[in-house]
């Protein structure tokens, strides 16, 4: 190879072809990640003196918000897979049990609701909450200027342009946060914090305090992202997250292949294609009914 | 620009520094993130994480351990590298026996970096990734493997791949250009 010639370790501006975007563009984009995160990359800021005006700021939106709940119709969507564009003025009640939801709010933001799962948007645009009961969900703002307010147990969080996962359990009161783009600003205890891109989070009910966890498996969210990491996972295992993120139910006809193992990474592909690479990395047929969202898989295969 | 001051300043979190110090360094930054990814939006991605890692990590690069460039540079690449990791899609296709042999020509020798992007165009995103990391940027196969997770024989097969495709592509050029 001649390094020379590809100039790759040379400073030099000059050796470089000139960059499709231009430096300003750029510098504009980095300027903006040093203001969001000025001690670094996925660092957790502490502010606890801002916390009581945020509080205060966004505490009588909220009573008002409380208010237009007391005359708002109140729905129920139970037991069925829906994509809904929300009307204001409005207190929506999301509980799910065997299939997931998808719900879009009036400026564009995305909630994406797990199985299992109990969700409350309350307000009207711009000002909207949405309270996480119990369950995982998985929120995708778009607007740079989105005021959604996501509550979950003890904790309040703010994003602008992020995806967002949370998850919390009724039972042992247990928060937990993913911040997988974008930045979050999260109130708990009157302290307030920003997490970065790939921060993650839990608050437990007694201590109420934001500690650092690790950041969930890949396949927790696949309901809503559609990326699995499989390795080394028994089909029967990966089954259940694809049957979620594709709203399909499968079949497993031959009991000698539950144990088969996986292991590979999908993201975003067509659930026939995912079929395809482990038809033949494991050995088995399948068939796939689009109408009436049901695959069975068989075969003669057997794993141990 | 006195890049001792200008790193100096970058300690103290001077916003005035921090933008000297991208601006000098980014068409070569530009350059190396634009042989991984073809989207403006995960160059500048990978660009940008990785400069955000630079500013963090500024006070712990020593002077006397080796120049800035380099010690820069290979941060943005492992930062490129964090985002081929998010980016790549694993599909287990391998080749088994030792081809390490097979591998020593470079397809990109002597070509200009315009020509170079062409061509690395033309290849799926993750032979792509492959094939920047050991032609462009010397990592061995094991090291390769090692730092995007995959197997080497997976490794081999996207290096193989992209000798055949570009192989098609040269000898196609050389139709058409009447040699």
């Amino acid at each position: 190879m001649n390094e020379k010639n590809l100039h790759r370790y040379s400073s030099n501006p000059e050796d470089y072809p000139e960059p499709d975007i231009p430096a300003d563009a750029a510098w504009s984009e980095m300027d903006q990640l040093l203001n969001m995160a000025p001690v670094g990359h996925a660092a957790v800021k502490s502010v606890a003196s801002k916390s009581g005006s945020f509080v205060f700021r966004y505490g009588a939106k909220l009573l008002a918000a409380a208010g237009i709940t007391g005359v708002a119709t109140v729905l129920y969507f139970t037991n069925k897979p829906s994509h809904q564009k929300l009307q204001p003025a409005q207190a929506i009640v999301i509980q799910t049990a065997d299939h997931t939801n998808k719900t879009m709010l009036a400026d564009s933001t995305t909630i994406i609701i797990d199985q299992q799962s109990r969700l409350i948007i309350r307000g009207e645009q711009p000002q909207q909450t949405a309270v996480l009961e119990n369950g995982a969900a998985y929120f995708q703002t778009n607007d740079q200027h989105s005021h959604l307010i996501v509550q979950s147990g003890s904790v309040e969080i703010t994003t602008d342009s992020a995806q967002l996962f949370v998850t919390h359990n009724h039972a042992d009161s247990v928060t937990s946060v993913f911040v997988q783009t974008g930045s979050a600003t999260i109130i708990t205890r009157g302290v307030t914090s920003t997490i970065n891109a790939g921060g993650s989070f839990r608050i437990d009910a007694s201590s109420r305090e934001l500690k650092a966890a690790p950041p969930p498996n890949l396949n927790e969210m696949s309901f809503a992202t559609q990326i699995f990491e499989f390795d080394g996972t028994p089909l029967h295992d990966v089954i259940p997250y694809l049957e979620k993120a594709y709203d399909i139910g499968i079949t497993l006809k031959s009991d000698g292949m539950k144990n088969c193992r996986i292991s590979a990474k999908f993201e975003n592909m067509p659930l026939r294609q995912i079929l395809d690479i482990m038809a033949f990395t494991i050995g088995f047929d399948y068939t796939l009914d689009d109408i009436k969202k049901v695959v069975v898989i068989d075969g003669t295969n057997t794993c141990p | 620009m006195d890049l001792n001051e200008t790193i100096e300043g970058c300690k103290k979190m001077d916003r005035k520094s921090q933008e000297e110090l991208y601006r000098h360094f980014y068409p070569a930054f530009f350059s190396l993130c634009k042989r991984f990814f073809a989207d403006e939006h995960d160059i500048l991605t990978a660009l940008n994480n990785g400069m955000m890692r630079v500013f963090k990590h500024i006070h712990q690069f020593d002077a006397a351990k080796g120049d800035f460039f380099n010690w820069s540079y290979t941060t943005i690449r492992n930062a490129a590298i964090a985002l081929i990791n998010e980016r790549k899609t694993i599909v287990t296709l391998e080749i088994k026996e030792s081809h390490t042999e097979a591998f020593s020509y470079n397809p990109f020798h002597d070509h200009e970096w315009s020509d170079i992007y062409w061509y690395l165009g033309r290849l799926p995103s993750n032979t792509r990734y492959v094939c920047t990391l050991y032609y462009l940027e010397g990592f061995s196969i094991k090291e390769i493997a090692s730092a995007i997770d995959m197997k080497e024989g997976t490794v081999k097969w996207h290096l193989s791949e992209c000798r055949s495709r570009l192989k098609a592509i040269f000898e196609n050029q050389k139709l058409n250009s009447g040699e």
